[in-house]
């Protein structure tokens, strides 16, 4: 499905060039769910910028399934490649109702006929009722914003959705909801995704396989079935999990 | 964990209430409904709850730095034995900052962005001694970042807030607020704007100044895990009120359902990858008992 090859990216800050992204390689299967996880600066969600085409500097070669990705995208990448970002309040217009934002991305790609079935159906796939529809952003709350998020993402029937930390912003009991909401529509679907986040155990949760990435590179690739019987080789990997269980050895 | 301390409280809050007035006349909007809570000298107490369930404005009362439109009381409100809701603007001055501090969440948020880190920590030790010479709070400025275990004081001094990381923030943050040695730092997730090895070391840091300083820390979180391993006390809060308070060590073993409810929604790094149990309110809770405190 993905095939990413010695990646590059690089933009300025202040007018000095900086490698954010250096000599990434990895493959995701069709259906699999892959993760990219590390702190922040680690270029984790450089990589999904560049995938999706938000960024211009990059080098190296990148292909969604089968095609090889140039200097800009086409419509029909569009259709099957969806990016559903952090901050849902960040992601969604303030003034646009939830039926606005669904609506977008079929009238932009020429579906504005099916508009009402689809926008009905849309919140239904993602467990939200139809009197949500006409609402603003700043009267759902957080978990609906993302379900709402996810939606849109949803609408173009894309093979391939790209997620960037869908859960951080989120509470605990509502980062629960969010991920087995993302597990069923890639079972129901057979969606593709890829994860990126700093939480190792939200990663690894939802990934069969992941990479870790740090200062730009990726320093480990492995199956969570790895992490789980505790051979992660890379020193960093293994602090990441230390974090991720700290309480589960004191408690 | 040991038996609770025979110490008086350094903190003591009973019976705690903030309410807002309610939109165009409607009843008010009780936010913090009845909060309990002490911490002991050199204690770790963690104030645990998602969004929304009034663990920060338990904070803000504390501090005295309530929003405007807040109203609050409670039956008891002290401070090493110190009422708080007796203590005039003047007296409030005197005690937040020298013996009662408190960190905030996000650096980006709290430090004046156009002033270089070495005039705010100088500031804000004059401000709290006013008798400390220039020259002598420079000295003592350094030295409180060099506590925190930040690298390159010189470089920190001199820089612009917007040029510092976010755990370098943090930590100039948390050397701001304990440089004058508070007997009481309340720490409003401190850590959640970090990544997880810094936020180690800046945990380390401040279980540095429990230990060595004998401080009492009031540590704000979302975050069950991390305030497991790390505290002595969690108090869980839901809707305003404390549900459920437990020694730290014995969180795995929590009895509230709201508690379990969170414990059980959390993603093992080691777990099965079957869908996470969600967590169903339950009206009960709203105005079922309260958790005392057990200190």
């Amino acid at each position: 499905m993905i095939r990413v090859r010695d990646l590059r990216v690089r933009y300025r800050e202040g007018g000095r060039p900086v490698d954010a992204v250096r000599g990434v390689s990895f493959d995701v299967a069709p259906g699999e769910c892959f993760g990219l996880v590390g702190e922040s600066g680690s270029g984790k969600s450089t990589v999904l910028r560049a995938l999706v085409g938000l960024a211009s500097d990059w080098s190296g070669t990148m292909s969604v399934e089968g095609e090889p990705l140039g200097k800009s995208r086409s419509p029909r990448f569009h259709r099957r490649v969806q990016m559903v970002f952090q901050d849902p309040y960040g992601s969604l217009h303030p003034r646009h109702t939830v039926d606005q934002a669904l609506s977008e991305p079929l009238l932009v790609h020429g579906l504005g006929r099916e508009r009402d079935r689809r926008v009905v159906q849309g919140l239904a796939d993602v467990g939200l009722e139809e009197s949500f529809r006409f609402r603003y952003p700043h009267q759902l709350s957080g978990g609906q914003r993302q379900r709402v998020a996810i939606a849109r993402a949803l609408m173009l029937d894309p093979v391939l959705l790209l997620l960037d930390e869908p859960t951080s912003a989120l509470d605990v009991s509502v980062q629960a909801e969010i991920l087995n909401l993302l597990h069923r529509l890639r079972r129901e679907r057979g969606l593709t995704l890829l994860l990126v986040g700093h939480n190792l155990a939200v990663v690894a949760h939802m990934a069969r396989r992941l990479a870790v990435m740090q200062a730009g590179e990726i320093v480990e690739t492995l199956t969570t079935a790895q992490l789980r019987a505790g051979t992660p080789t890379h020193p960093y990997t293994r602090c990441l999990l230390d974090a991720a269980r700290i309480s589960r050895r004191r408690g | 964990m040991t038996a609770p301390s025979p110490r008086a409280p350094l903190l003591d809050i009973e019976d705690l209430w903030v309410s807002f007035p309610g939109a165009f006349g409607a009843a008010p909007v009780e936010a913090v409904r009845g909060v309990s809570v002490s911490v002991a000298r050199g204690e770790r107490v963690a104030l645990v709850g998602e969004s929304g369930s009034g663990k920060s404005l338990t904070a803000r009362a504390i501090v005295g730095l309530m929003p405007p439109s807040a109203c609050w009381r409670a039956r008891r409100l002290t401070f090493q034995g110190q009422d708080l809701a007796a203590l005039s603007k003047r007296d409030w001055r005197r005690l937040r900052g020298r013996r009662l501090a408190m960190v905030l969440q996000d650096p980006r948020y709290s430090l004046n962005p156009v002033m270089r880190v070495d005039r705010q920590v100088i500031e804000a030790l004059r401000a709290a001694d006013p008798t400390l010479s220039r020259l002598a709070a420079r000295e003592r400025a350094r030295a409180a970042l060099d506590a925190v275990h930040l690298r390159d004081v010189d470089r920190v001094m001199r820089a612009w807030p917007h040029q510092l990381s976010g755990g370098m923030g943090q930590r100039v943050m948390i050397a701001m607020m304990v440089a004058l040695g508070p007997d009481l730092l309340i720490a409003d997730e401190p850590t959640s704007a970090l990544d997880v090895t810094t936020q180690t070391q800046v945990l380390a840091i401040l279980d540095e100044l429990v230990e060595a300083r004998g401080m009492g820390l009031l540590f704000i979180s979302h975050d069950l895990p991390l305030v497991a391993g790390f505290c002595d006390r969690v108090a869980v809060m839901h809707a305003g009120r404390v549900v459920e308070t437990l020694p730290a060590a014995d969180l795995a073993h929590a009895r509230h359902p709201y508690t379990r409810g969170l414990l059980a929604a959390l993603p093992d790094p080691e777990g099965s990858p079957d869908p996470l149990p969600v967590l169903r309110h339950d009206p009960a809770w709203w105005d079922g008992p309260s958790g005392g405190d057990l200190s």
